[in-house]
């Protein structure tokens, strides 16, 4: 489409160097992070590329810190329940709408868009009660 | 029969939460004294409206929102139209477009702090490059507040550009080889063709942004906490001060159906905007 501004092979070079370097440049940044040991992390001036790559952070991780491995479990565990059982109500509720002839069907659809908005954080009062009368 | 389960979840998760956070907001219910829950009517919002942290958390909210919603959908637009140029090898852009949104917020939030540190900070190394004096960009009101806006526009204009690309790959050629036989200038095809063709991603691009810069907490929480003071504090992370830090779950709850009024406000914009796109 409308090439004009960057017609040249160089000036769409440029413009891709552009969104790729917007996109990835934070995280290039923290990978490159984590191969520098903690004195080259306090080091001034900062420096870009580790001076001494080291794997030590990633060691000190997966095998020192003994709540990481309960955190990996925890996260791949609510992932994987929250993505079933949306997947599932979802399917249901979305076949339902789409092909039987409902006759609120605009209501539904509406009140699930709203409840989608509504802001989670407000939410969180209610939820921290349930979760301290679980103890 | 088949909306059974989506109905008994919402009821579960969104429905009795918000009547409990209604009844909740007419106690005092303060978990740290120790004495019981006291129904006191409408104190709590006469409290609310006399209270000044809850404005400045508002204002401040409305500011990020008035900031970053242009700002991403600028910046959204921009990186959008690059990445739908004609490229030989597609991947490394879509791939750098999406990843800023696939990344969690308070990851964004972090990494972004970091960027804006003091001592070691990439902003400040490139700034006393070019001549300025490091500056504690966290510190001081206005450029923790610049700094904010800028992590959440970097995050959020991912969101808008992906949706804008999928808008402007919906435009049909021939629109534009038939402006070029007319001999209209690519600018003239960028504001006669591409924006109104763009027109209802925009639109349901700012709204979606608009309602999540409302509930913005994350990004803020990670890099300030707030802070200096209560400068950079927004809506979302009063509340959840006022609750998980302070206990204090019968005044919190208020705040939260404040907050819950402003973006039914919006919500209701929203509905409305989609109703008059079907009746049309």
């Amino acid at each position: 489409m409308n090439g004009g501004i960057f017609s040249g092979a160089r000036l769409r070079f440029f413009a891709a160097a552009i969104v790729v370097i917007n996109g990835f440049f934070p995280a290039v940044w923290i990978l490159l992070t984590s191969f520098k040991t903690s004195t080259e992390l306090y080091r001034k001036p900062i420096t870009y590329l580790p001076q001494e790559p080291t794997l030590q952070n990633y060691v000190t991780a997966a095998f020192e810190q003994p709540l990481f491995q309960v955190f990996m479990k925890n996260s791949v565990v609510v992932a994987f329940l929250s993505t079933v059982v949306s997947l599932l109500v979802a399917s249901f509720a979305a076949y339902a709408i789409a092909r039987l002839n409902l006759k609120n069907r605009q209501l539904i659809l509406t009140a699930i868009i709203a409840s989608s908005m509504f802001p989670l954080v407000t939410l969180l009062v209610p939820l921290f009660e349930t979760m301290r009368a679980f103890g | 029969m088949l909306l059974a389960p989506a109905a008994l979840l919402l009821l579960l998760i969104v429905v009795y939460p918000i009547g409990k956070l209604f009844y909740n907001s007419f106690f005092d219910m303060r978990l740290s004294g120790g004495q019981g829950s006291k129904f006191i009517g409408l104190q709590n919002y006469a409290d609310m409206m006399k209270d000044t942290a809850f404005w400045d958390a508002t204002l401040n909210t409305v500011i990020i929102t008035v900031v970053t919603v242009p700002g991403a959908l600028l910046v959204g637009l921009g990186l959008a139209l690059l990445a739908n140029l004609p490229f030989k090898r597609q991947w490394p852009v879509r791939l750098a477009l999406l990843l800023p949104w696939a990344l969690p917020l308070a990851f964004a939030g972090l990494i972004w702090a970091w960027f804006f540190h003091t001592e070691y900070g990439f902003v400040n190394d490139v700034w006393s490059r070019f001549g300025g004096e490091p500056r504690m960009w966290l510190l001081s009101p206005v450029s923790a507040f610049a700094a904010i806006c800028i992590a959440i526009i970097w995050k959020a204009s991912s969101f808008m550009a992906l949706i804008l690309l999928a808008g402007l790959q919906m435009i049909p050629k021939s629109l534009y080889e038939a402006a070029e036989v007319d001999g209209a200038s690519k600018w003239q095809q960028f504001t006669q063709i591409t924006l109104p063709m763009l027109m209802p991603s925009i639109v349901v691009a700012l709204i979606f942004r608009t309602i999540t810069a409302l509930q913005t907490f994350d990004i803020p929480y990670t890099m300030t906490k707030g802070g200096p003071g209560n400068a950079t504090e927004t809506l979302a992370m009063y509340i959840h001060k006022t609750t998980i830090d302070y206990l204090d779950v019968g005044y919190g709850s208020t705040l939260a159906v404040g907050m819950f009024v402003l973006s039914l406000i919006l919500t209701a914009v929203y509905l409305r905007h989609i109703s008059k796109q079907e009746s049309a």
